[in-house]
């Protein structure tokens, strides 16, 4: 049988203001911006809102409820929680409705969608118990499945993470850590003793999240008895079908007009037409299937661009020098306890800004432009480093302070 | 593809031979035609013969138009195409690729004129007669009257099937020839009056500019920007203008290149480069007040002004009244052997133009691996990435980008990284495309 499992991406950074040199020392704010430009995040969780979480929800909520074995699950970074205070707490209520179902399971991360796994240890896992606590505040669960910023994964994670207590990791069944196998079934990880492994099926995934609208695609147009048929076939030679993907798939990167929403309403009773199928959440796949194999992946692999590396956040001189002179400060910051300076710095910390300046393939195009809110990723890179030339300052001026 | 084309453009132009041509008007008796019929249909794959009309080409020019003249004409005959290129006055150029041709070679005598003439105002400080209003030599002005009468003879000599003629000083010359032989002509825009002289926009030239871009039956304007600027101020319709943007030559790589600016570099300071004419176009007082700004938050910088122009005395003194007199270097005007060493050996070159058509000296900067800062105001920022970009008018944005180039060595080398790959895409293969685009629209719409 072939048990489905739905996982979603829910996050949005907070996008860095243009900051000028001449900003630094001013009192300037790094993330409110209302002018309503490319970098005024309400606007753009507003729009977002409007055009995926809000919709996407009362789907999902509705086929929960009339299918009673249907399950999905989540994992909601911290940064994106906080920018549901305010006006926004219809969005909240909307992911509690759903959580409420109890068929609705809720992952961790780091707070801050970060990359300090590969820098502190020890603040990877300060931002993982950070997360833990807000999730058990707003939604009163104990998340007991892990996935890093943007599946993020190698050997030395897998330990950390079953250290922090949990049982299983969410990674991207890339070609280059599976050789051939195959990511339908669960694996272990090498070093670590009981977590186990759920690897995204990224072909079937991208079917959905990227191929659904693309006219060229030569299985377009793709409807949810196709769909099913495709996960069906692997009844025999798979356990589990890990569709994972960012939530903004749903009315954000597919438009409402692609009629995705119409294709994951019928999806439900279309894959259980089939009995062999069902759904399952990341902790009831890790209960139901034992771990085949032992994966041995030294190597960090994620979820994003063609490579399936660490590329997209750091390929470019400018990338790390930005991360490297931003965990410099660790010690430092966290030493003198003003509390405003470290959320400052945490929220530094979010992947989304990396990322902003990658010159991978930058002018063809691609992906990173599009979700580039910045001219190019240079006047990324100057806005982040002369923030970074206020925060600095900033901790200086404590330092006098407490002297 | 080498440096020098293949010599398709050599043809021998046999006289007496007419080219089929359609009347619209009446013959004027001064001119004598004769009606040879051509039965067969004009086969796609003919090739293009086109005849140029120049000022300058290079080593005699003394900007970038000669130069693009000269890269346009030997891509077009690298692809086929036969060009007569004529030119205003005999000078020792070598264009193989083309057949060149001299107006004042023909029957019709010129008068001996006394005066330099660039197609440019000349600096101040060099002024040795007494100061004009006109910022044009009056007598170059009517030179290039001159050259559009010569350009008759010229016209009803040779055979081609299309005029193309660059800028405001061979479009009379384009005008006259397409009279006379009822070929359609091509304008090509490099440069407007209201790039060169913004408010103070010369009657004349700008006369002279508008009857050429009206009488032409197509246009071609370097940029979007340029291309923007006939709409609004020529009243031109925006579908009869192409852009076609400027192009880099590959280079050979260099032989070791000179470093320059050794002393102050030992020093530990950076060297930030502006290279162009001293005129109001390029924007030099715009570079300075943003040294100035530069120099208050990373004072160990030098700011040198590669160039000469009517604002030499100007900039002189600009940098003594912001006090910054002790970091700005003049190097007066750069031969063309010195420019890869002056680029190279910059830490960041600024191109703060105010109206810049293109800015062929953006792509030369990048392709010499020297970090870049271009104007948006310019055709260069609609074809590079890997530059930054600024509003030429905000000083606080441009020190903020210079500052941020050089307090981070880490964005000068992503930048350094893919600077060349980046200039270098812009082929003159692609321009050479576009006016080939034309040629075939205009020879098929007949």
């Amino acid at each position: 049988m072939a048990s489905i499992c739905f996982y979603f991406q829910v996050h949005q950074p907070l996008r860095l203001n243009k900051f000028s040199v001449f900003d630094i020392g001013k009192g300037r704010s790094y993330f409110s911006n209302d002018s309503g430009d490319a970098l005024d995040n309400l606007k753009i969780l507003k729009k977002v809102a409007t055009k995926c979480y809000l919709p996407a929800n009362r789907m999902f909520l509705k086929l929960l409820r009339e299918h009673p074995d249907f399950k999905i699950s989540f994992s909601i970074s911290g940064i994106f929680l906080d920018q549901l205070e305010g006006e926004m707490g219809e969005v909240l209520e909307s992911f509690q409705e759903l959580v409420k179902t109890g068929r609705v399971e809720l992952m961790s991360e780091t707070y801050f969608h970060s990359l300090a796994f590969l820098y502190s240890k020890d603040e990877f896992a300060r931002q993982v118990e950070l997360h833990r606590k807000k999730i058990k505040k707003l939604f009163n669960i104990q998340p007991k499945v892990f996935r890093n910023t943007e599946l993020i994964y190698n050997n030395d994670l897998a330990k950390e993470v079953e250290k922090l207590g949990f049982n299983g990791i969410l990674l991207e069944g890339a070609d280059h850590v599976l050789f051939g196998k195959s990511p339908n079934f669960l694996y272990r990880a090498k070093g670590a003793k009981k977590v186990k492994l759920l690897l995204r099926n990224y072909k079937l995934s991208d079917d959905i999240s990227f191929r659904f609208s693309n006219h060229d695609w030569e299985e377009f147009p793709l409807d949810a008895s196709k769909f099913s048929s495709w996960a069906s076939s692997i009844n025999g030679s798979g356990e589990v079908i890990n569709l994972f993907m960012d939530y903004e798939t749903f009315g954000e990167h597919q438009w409402e007009e692609t009629g995705i929403f119409d294709f994951l309403s019928n999806l439900p009773r279309e894959l259980l037409k089939h009995p062999d199928n069902n759904f399952v959440t990341p902790s009831e796949a890790i209960k139901k299937y034992p771990a085949r194999e032992e994966l041995d992946i030294e190597n960090f692999v994620s979820w994003a661009d063609v490579e399936r590396d660490l590329s997209a956040w750091l390929s470019n001189p400018m990338q790390h020098d930005a991360m490297s002179k931003l965990y410099e400060l660790e010690a430092e910051i966290l030493s003198r306890g003003d509390q405003d300076l470290i959320l400052d710095w945490r929220r530094l910390q979010t992947s989304d800004h990396f990322y902003y300046m990658c010159t991978k393939f930058f002018a063809d195009g691609d992906v990173h432009k599009y979700f580039n809110p910045y001219d190019s990723p240079y006047e990324a890179f100057i806005s982040f480093m002369n923030v970074l030339g206020d925060l600095k300052l900033r901790l200086q001026s404590s330092n006098k302070k407490k002297k | 593809m080498g440096f020098l084309g293949i010599s398709k453009g050599i043809f021998m132009a046999s006289i007496g031979q007419i080219i089929n041509q359609a009347f619209r008007r009446s013959i004027s008796s001064l001119r004598s035609y004769f009606f040879v019929e051509n039965d067969s249909p004009k086969p796609k794959s003919e090739k293009e013969k086109v005849l140029m009309f120049g000022w300058e080409l290079p080593p005699f020019n003394s900007g970038g138009l000669g130069v693009a003249c000269f890269e346009i004409a030997r891509t077009l005959a690298d692809r086929g195409v036969e060009i007569t290129f004529v030119l205003p006055k005999n000078k020792k150029i070598s264009a193989p690729f083309v057949k060149l041709l001299y107006a004042e070679s023909e029957n019709i005598r010129l008068r001996q004129v006394k005066t330099r003439l660039y197609p440019y105002a000349r600096s101040l400080s060099r002024e040795s007669d007494k100061f004009t209003d006109n910022r044009y030599d009056r007598e170059l002005i009517k030179e290039v009257k001159r050259y559009g009468h010569q350009a008759r003879s010229i016209a009803r000599s040779e055979e081609f099937s299309v005029i193309h003629a660059h800028d405001w000083l061979s479009f009379p010359a384009g005008v006259e020839a397409k009279k006379v032989s009822g070929k359609p002509l091509v304008a090509h825009v490099h440069a407007t009056e209201f790039d060169r002289s913004g408010e103070n926009v010369d009657p004349e030239v700008f006369k002279i500019e508008k009857a050429g871009l009206h009488k032409a039956d197509q246009i071609i304007a370097v940029s979007h920007l340029t291309k923007a600027t006939l709409v609004k101020h020529y009243g031109i319709t925006p579908s009869k203008i192409t852009v076609a943007h400027n192009g880099i030559s590959r280079r050979e790589p260099e032989k070791k290149l000179e470093t320059l600016f050794e002393p102050f570099k030992k020093n530990g300071h950076k060297v930030i480069l502006f290279l162009g004419r001293l005129t109001m176009q390029k924007g030099p007082d715009y570079f300075l007040r943003a040294a100035q700004r530069v120099a208050q938050i990373y004072p160990k910088t030098i700011f040198v002004v590669a160039g000469t122009g009517d604002m030499e005395r100007q900039i002189i003194e600009q940098g003594a009244a912001l006090g910054i007199s002790d970091k700005v270097f003049f190097t007066g005007f750069v031969k063309d052997e010195a420019l890869n060493s002056i680029y190279s050996s910059a830490d960041l070159f600024v191109m703060p133009s105010v109206s810049e058509p293109f800015g062929i000296v953006a792509l030369e900067a990048l392709v010499n691996k020297t970090p870049t800062i271009i104007s948006k105001q310019s055709g260069a920022s609609e074809v590079v990435d890997h530059a930054l970009k600024v509003d030429f008018w905000d000083i606080d944005e441009m020190a903020n980008k210079i500052y941020a180039v050089l307090s981070n060595p880490s964005l000068g080398e992503c930048m350094k990284e893919h600077g060349q790959a980046d200039a270098q895409k812009n082929t003159w293969d692609k321009t050479a495309e576009k006016c080939i685009g034309v040629y075939h629209e205009l020879s098929s719409a007949k």
